[in-house]
């Protein structure tokens, strides 16, 4: 890969619409863990649709060991391509028949890939050319022949190159040097990652929160923009429809080459390790490390807080998160009528951010007014935490799908018991892992997703019972404090760069 | 090896170039002999045969007709060279055919033919209760898609329960089909309410009974648990008495009403409001007057309105057809 001698660190992180841009659970997690060692340099590559896509500022104040952050757009504007040379030819075809290997499941030409993305950078040819070449044209002719030939080829044409893009993308950038690449999800940023260890020769590491093959195959199965052919017939067919099944292999084979290229796996709990085993991760190289939050920081805020609190609020019920679909907001709106029947001075509070899925945000606010709880319900986009949870009552958390809400954890710093949805991990946060762990009792309840009158249920059944809310809010903080402080995740972090960067500072 | 179906016109057109260079120089060479002039024009009536034999030939590859007229043109005139391109357009399909063939399932209105082991496939599908029961993962995932696109309030409950399901990535899938339903009769209310605020007073009662149907339809849609089905439905109904405090005998806001009542439990309550509806209601009154005499068990209300709906022409439910005992085609 190209070097620039003002791009290096010791640790790359490879990230795809998170942090410094976006604000979440992720980006959370990368700024502490960044911020907690002070010791290392950071680079970070994040990816995103256009380099313009999250705006250029970032949403979170960078800490001084962030040596640069650079962008790459994976969907860039289309852009003039170079005329096929011959002498480029023989290159350009080598390059997609390590694709094609790939896309078959066979991961071993990664270097190889790696080795032909620089060569590709050297004589100037960009994804655009790659994807022009008469080679590629080939392999969608091929490929169709071989399996999609009752499908438009229109359809086939299209997909395969949008599907085939941001991976030339990739192919073709120059990634900064590294002691160590570190990825937080797999796809695209787990790819970049891998093929970036396999040219410069150093460890890569993945820690997967959510999984990132399952997020995707559920977004393939809802996408509008995928199109079927629907013959009229109500038979269940037993395979997904042809596009879908395309989107689905394609992701999958993002994941593999990461997996295969990854030289140490982490996730956060039990559940996804299987997952990702399930997806073609080693078990040998998989761990899982909690996520963790700053309890003894929390606990002095909560101390803070407990003394100064006024003891006469009305019973106050939140939300914390990004307003987004996948937060099932709507779901909590809902339930939050349901409570306010039975408790006409509830406070409802919506804290995070609403700029991410905008339209989202707004349906939310249309709903709430629908469901008339105009004068109840609160947004007030992202707050700190620090500051609001201790003004909670019951913290509300009604995801159609997490891996380890950090939230859940911020709530049990402070002793609020939570209602969450049985997705993730959230079972083992509230009730316990060990048998050891589930004699401090639960820390909240669990309700099914989608289910308001279950969220509604379970949330008056705190509001009934103040000592039942007390008895769970502190199982939740002893829980937190023994299981998931982040000193114990640093650490185990900064243990894992140090192995891996060792030959390196040895040399 | 080509399969047998595209070897044959290849033959065929080597059969006729054959024939046409034979026949061709046959009538040339009986032409300048002197005594064979008056057995040329067999010789030529044969070398047109082929001619057209090789025309024909190219135009089964399916080339357009200025290719076949160039092959036929050039078999008449230069025997060999049409016959080797007859031969090149069976062989590997007319060069515009060939340059586009893998666009061939693009033209308008294409509909795939299912490929056999497709046919295999749906010869051997699954029940939905066998898939429900014990599918696999993407038959399930079918099943959900399938159910969601059939839009029935019956066929949403079954996808309500896979909220439930032990597999994260189909409680996934079946949220993902209701939140869409949810979105979209949430849009609808939101536009009926904003209607029913803007409208003057000659169209206050009409607008009102709008909104009163489509909260009325979300409550009833399948979608939704109990609770927020019951929510929505009192929505229906107060809308509906918005609309009857104004207007007393709008039938239309007491149909809405009659059936917030009856999904709600209070069938007598709204049996007394249809009871007093005239014989002659429109179809879809009939059809709530029929709906809460069958929640009465009132068989008599069914068959007569089974009878009227028809009479007047309106399309009549299987469920009525089944409740009065009509034959229904599954």
């Amino acid at each position: 890969m190209n070097e620039s001698l003002d791009d290096r660190a010791d640790v790359v992180l490879v990230l795809e619409g998170t942090y410094p841009y976006v604000m979440g659970g992720v980006s959370s997690w990368v700024h502490r863990l960044v911020t907690r060692m002070p010791d290392l340099t950071f680079g970070i590559v994040h990816l995103a649709p256009r380099v313009d896509h999250y705006g250029q500022r970032p949403a979170y104040s960078l800490p001084p060991n962030i040596a640069f952050v650079r962008q790459l757009g994976i969907v860039p504007a289309p852009r003039p391509t170079r005329r096929g040379r011959s002498r480029d030819r023989e290159l350009l075809a080598e390059v997609w028949q390590q694709l094609l290997r790939l896309r078959e499941g066979d991961t071993t030409g990664l270097a190889e890939l790696a080795a032909h993305g620089v060569e590709l950078q050297r004589r100037g040819l960009t994804g655009d050319d790659v994807l022009a070449s008469e080679s590629c044209w080939d392999a969608i002719v091929r490929c169709y022949h071989a399996e999609a030939r009752t499908q438009s080829f229109l359809d086939f044409f299209w997909t395969w190159r949008f599907a085939w893009q941001p991976v030339l993308e990739l192919l073709v950038f120059p990634m900064p040097r590294a002691g160590v690449y570190h990825t937080v999800s797999t796809g695209y940023a787990g790819l970049l990652a891998g093929l970036a260890a396999s040219s410069w020769q150093r460890p890569m590491l993945l820690t997967e929160h959510g999984i990132y093959t399952k997020e995707r195959r559920i977004e393939v199965y809802s996408a509008h923009w995928i199109r079927d052919v629907d013959d009229g017939d109500l038979a269940v067919a037993s395979s997904a429809p042809y596009f879908r099944a395309f989107w689905q292999r394609h992701f999958a084979m993002l994941s593999r080459g990461c997996y295969d290229a990854a030289t140490r796996i982490f996730t956060l709990y039990e559940q996804n390790r299987l997952a990702q085993i399930a997806d073609g991760a080693d078990p040998a190289r998989c761990e899982i490390v909690p996520n963790g939050v700053d309890t003894k920081a929390l606990a002095g805020a909560a101390a803070e807080a407990a003394a100064t609190a006024s003891g006469d609020r009305p019973f106050t019920v939140a939300f914390v998160g990004r307003v987004c679909a996948i937060k099932d907001v709507r779901t909590f709106l809902a339930a939050m009528r349901l409570v306010a029947r039975e408790v006409p001075e509830l406070v409802v509070r919506v804290l995070g951010p609403m700029s991410e899925d905008a339209e989202y945000a707004a349906g939310c606010r249309t709903l709430a007014h629908e469901l008339g709880l105009g004068e109840q319900v609160r947004f007030e986009g992202p707050v700190d935490v620090r500051r609001e949870l201790p003004c909670v009552d019951v913290l509300v958390l009604t995801s159609i799908s997490e891996a380890q809400p950090l939230v859940v954890l911020e709530a049990g710093a402070f002793g609020v018991p939570v209602v969450a949805t049985d997705v993730g991990s959230c079972r083992e946060l509230l009730e316990g892992r060990t048998a050891e762990d589930q004699a401090l009792g639960r820390g909240g309840l669990l309700t099914p997703i989608a289910s308001p009158g279950a969220v509604a249920a379970q949330v008056l059944a705190l509001h009934a019972d103040p000592e039942l809310r007390q008895r769970m809010g502190a199982a939740l903080r002893e829980r937190v404090r023994r299981y998931y402080d982040e000193a114990d995740m640093v650490a185990t972090y900064r243990g894992v760069y140090a192995d891996a960067l060792a030959p390196v500072l040895e040399s | 090896m080509t399969a047998r179906a595209e070897r044959l016109p290849v033959a065929a057109a080597w059969l006729g170039g054959g024939l046409a260079v034979s026949c061709g120089l046959l009538a040339a060479v009986l032409l300048v002999h002197e005594d064979g002039a008056r057995f040329a024009w067999p010789g030529l009536l044969a070398h047109g045969f082929a001619i057209a034999f090789v025309a024909a030939t190219a135009c089964a590859t399916g080339a357009p007709r200025a290719e076949v007229q160039l092959a036929s043109a050039m078999a008449a005139a230069l025997p060999g060279v049409g016959t080797l391109l007859a031969v090149a357009h069976c062989w590997g399909g007319s060069s515009a055919a060939r340059a586009n063939a893998h666009a061939a399932h693009d033209a308008p209105g294409y509909q795939p033919t299912p490929s056999r082991p497709q046919l295999d496939q749906e010869l051997r599908v699954a029940s939905y209760a066998r898939v429900l029961r014990a599918g696999s993962l993407e038959e399930k995932r079918n099943l959900l898609r399938r159910l969601a696109s059939l839009a029935e309030p019956r066929y949403f409950a079954i996808v309500r329960r896979f909220l439930a399901d032990p597999e994260p990535e189909l409680r996934l899938c079946a949220y993902a089909e209701l939140a869409a339903v949810g979105q979209r009769h949430e849009a609808r209310i939101a536009a009926c309410r904003a209607q029913a605020a803007a409208a003057d007073s000659a169209r206050a009662a009409a607008a009102e009974t709008t909104l009163a149907t489509a909260l009325f339809e979300y409550a009833t849609s399948g979608a939704l648990d109990d609770e927020m089905a019951k929510y929505w439905r009192d929505q229906a109904e107060a809308a509906a008495q918005r609309v009857l405090a104004a207007s007393p005998d709008h039938r239309p806001a007491q149909r809405v009403l009659a059936l917030a009542m009856a999904h709600g439990g209070r069938v007598e309550e709204a049996w007394r409001v249809v009871v007093a509806w005239p014989e002659d209601v429109d179809g879809e009154l009939e059809l709530a007057r029929a709906e809460i005499g069958f929640r009465r068990r009132d068989h008599a209300v069914c068959t007569h309105a089974l009878a009227r709906l028809q009479q007047v022409g309106v399309e009549v439910p299987d469920w009525l057809r089944r409740v009065c005992g009509e034959a229904v085609l599954p």
